[in-house]
């Protein structure tokens, strides 16, 4: 099915063109506000590699919007709500139609705290993962302490948006000429994963189930992330858009450098594991191959070992 | 004034004295947090003692930058031998912000061989991290290290709870490297438990989980005590902790927890000579 509206034919196709021949990452990221037709209707404002500690950490998650021919839906508005303004704007120089929904891949602040920029206008729903609204609820305080700043001058919890329209396993959204599959998937890289395939173009959007470049973050569980990339890269889509890095043209070539990042924990630490050391020698040696294979390692790896190492300890 | 009523003693001391100085916890300056110490934490566990600070009885490995705040590693090292004549009686572990500073303190034996001990303890926001060692001959010599982390006591419970429930009081115990020179080797008892900070809220229905965790450990070898601890929340979920034993010609080693809930747990392991003096 193609999409067949005016403002799609409009849309600049030469994007996708350098997207799909290897420019994504120089055309993508210069200021002030890149934005990406990755696919028809499918737009995608690519996120900086850059550290939470950045001036730009609340600008380092892929966010983006897919329209329709009634309504638009917002998929992670950011880790601000000035990003989320900014997205906003973004979308209104491509599209009059208005924000029917507003959803979220997962719980963490760099997807999820730019929500408020979209609650005055059209009053969207709220989508995310059954387990969501709990996460958002119990994340309120670290949101606050941590990222405060983020929500403006006086920040509150109120500026704090959770879902209010929940997926168990799957859902069907649609915005005029153009229906979305969302799906909740277990315990993964978070406890609420949901991915959003737009059934006209075949797009799928992952959220931070997929990292590219980007080194990943386990939130949630490492033998549960394997068996839902496991599950993906079966599938038959078309572009693939990740939570952090470039899109690609092919769902398994996208999940491969992940899914071998995770192998390796899993397989190093069970080894430390069966040798009898201590969790902060496999947080110094596990996973050392990789390390050339990610940007913002420090970030995240040693982190993540700890992580494997706590949930295989007692597999 | 025994154990527990000491980790609430002092608990609610911080509390109390963060709300009155009001920007203590927030501002994460090393000023503020020798204030916590000796404002409240000294006196409250160590009364008038004369507490030596440096490394001449022993040291602490711990991370500068935590990464995973609710599974932070402690090495306490020994400087020494344990003997009859001269030995550490006592390790404490405090961690100065966290809700109960007062991680454990371990009652040690000259039959250890030596006094190192490492474990995992919860890291609530960026503190100090202190050991104190008592001697036998009523010294306290103390260690601090600063560590960057936060959230660790309110981090959701690792993984499903509802296994974590089915496996609690689950034990192991294994021997880790080579048989020493000195007749020492390394133990490695660990037992599974959520160790319920009771600050941690359930994902599904928002509320929050009642404490429940380890109380105490008693580690003995052929009927000697190796190890006798009081532990609360700022322990890790599934308390692991490595320590040197002397194996000898092998015995048995035999664990003995208790949680707050007044839940038993003992195991008994089998160190046979071939396993104590064979290179794993």
């Amino acid at each position: 099915m193609t999409i067949t509206t005016n403002r799609h034919k409009r849309a600049p196709r030469y994007l996708a063109i350098l997207v799909a021949s290897g420019f994504a990452t120089t055309a993508a990221y210069a200021p002030p506000f890149n934005l990406t037709e990755v696919a028809p209707g499918n737009f995608v404002h690519y996120g900086k590699h850059v550290t939470f500690e950045d001036k730009d950490h609340d600008d380092i998650a892929n966010i983006g919007f897919i329209v329709g021919e009634r309504c638009v839906a917002i998929v992670d508005t950011g880790g601000s709500i000035s990003t989320g303004e900014a997205l906003k704007a973004a979308m209104a120089e491509r599209t009059q139609v208005p924000v029917c929904y507003v959803i979220n891949t997962h719980v963490h602040f760099d997807h999820l705290l730019g929500n408020a920029a979209f609650t005055a206008a059209a009053q969207p729903k709220f989508v995310g993962h059954a387990n969501l609204a709990d996460a958002v609820a119990s994340n309120v305080g670290f949101f606050l302490k941590n990222y405060g700043g983020n929500l403006g001058p006086q920040p509150s919890a109120a500026m704090i948006i959770g879902p209010d329209t929940m997926v168990d396993s799957t859902l069907e959204l649609d915005l005029g000429g153009r229906k979305l599959l969302l799906r909740a998937w277990p315990k993964a890289h978070t406890n609420a994963d949901l991915t959003v395939l737009d059934q006209a173009t075949g797009t799928l959007w992952l959220g931070d189930l997929l990292f590219r470049e980007r080194i990943p973050s386990l939130d949630g569980s490492i033998k549960g992330w394997l068996a839902v990339i496991e599950e993906l890269q079966g599938e038959k889509v078309g572009a693939v858009i990740p939570g952090h890095g470039p899109a690609g043209d092919d769902l398994r070539v996208a999940l491969a450098a992940e899914k071998q990042y995770l192998e390796v924990l899993v397989k190093d630490v069970r080894g430390h594991l069966a040798a009898g050391d201590p969790i902060d020698q496999a947080a110094e040696q596990a996973g050392a191959s990789e390390q050339g294979r990610w940007q913002l390692w420090e970030q995240h790896h040693k982190r993540n070992v700890s992580k494997v190492y706590t949930e295989l300890e007692w597999e | 004034m025994n154990h527990r009523s000491i980790l609430k003693f002092t608990a609610g001391l911080l509390i109390a004295g963060l709300s009155i100085t009001g920007g203590v916890a927030r501002a994460a300056t090393d000023a503020s947090e020798i204030t916590v110490w000796e404002t409240f934490l000294k006196e409250a566990i160590f009364k008038d003692a004369n507490i030596i600070e440096d490394k001449t009885v022993i040291d602490m490995n711990t991370p500068y930058r935590a990464e995973d705040a609710a599974v932070t590693p402690v090495t306490i090292t020994a400087q020494f031998a344990q003997t009859p004549e001269r030995y550490i009686e006592k390790l404490y572990l405090v961690v100065d912000k966290n809700p109960q500073p007062l991680v454990g303190e371990f009652n040690l034996t000259p039959d250890m061989g030596k006094a190192d001990l490492a474990l995992r303890v919860r890291i609530d926001q960026y503190t100090f991290i202190r050991a104190i060692a008592v001697l036998n001959n009523g010294e306290h010599h103390m260690v601090a290290n600063f560590v960057k982390a936060q959230g660790g006591c309110s981090d959701p419970p690792q993984g499903d709870l509802d296994a974590a429930m089915q496996r609690i009081g689950k034990m192991k115990f294994r021997t880790v490297g080579e048989l020493l020179a000195d007749g020492t080797q390394v133990g490695q008892f660990s037992v599974s438990h959520p160790n319920l900070t009771g600050m941690q809220v359930n994902q599904r229905n928002g509320f929050t989980i009642p404490e429940h965790y380890v109380k105490t450990v008693k580690l003995t070898f052929d009927g000697k005590v190796i190890m006798e601890a009081k532990t609360g929340i700022s322990v890790s979920a599934d308390p692991s902790f490595r320590f040197f034993f002397k194996p000898g010609h092998g015995g048995k080693f035999k664990a003995e927890v208790e949680d707050s809930k007044g839940n038993k747990f003992a195991e008994e392991f089998d160190v046979s000579q071939s396993a104590a003096e064979q290179k794993t």
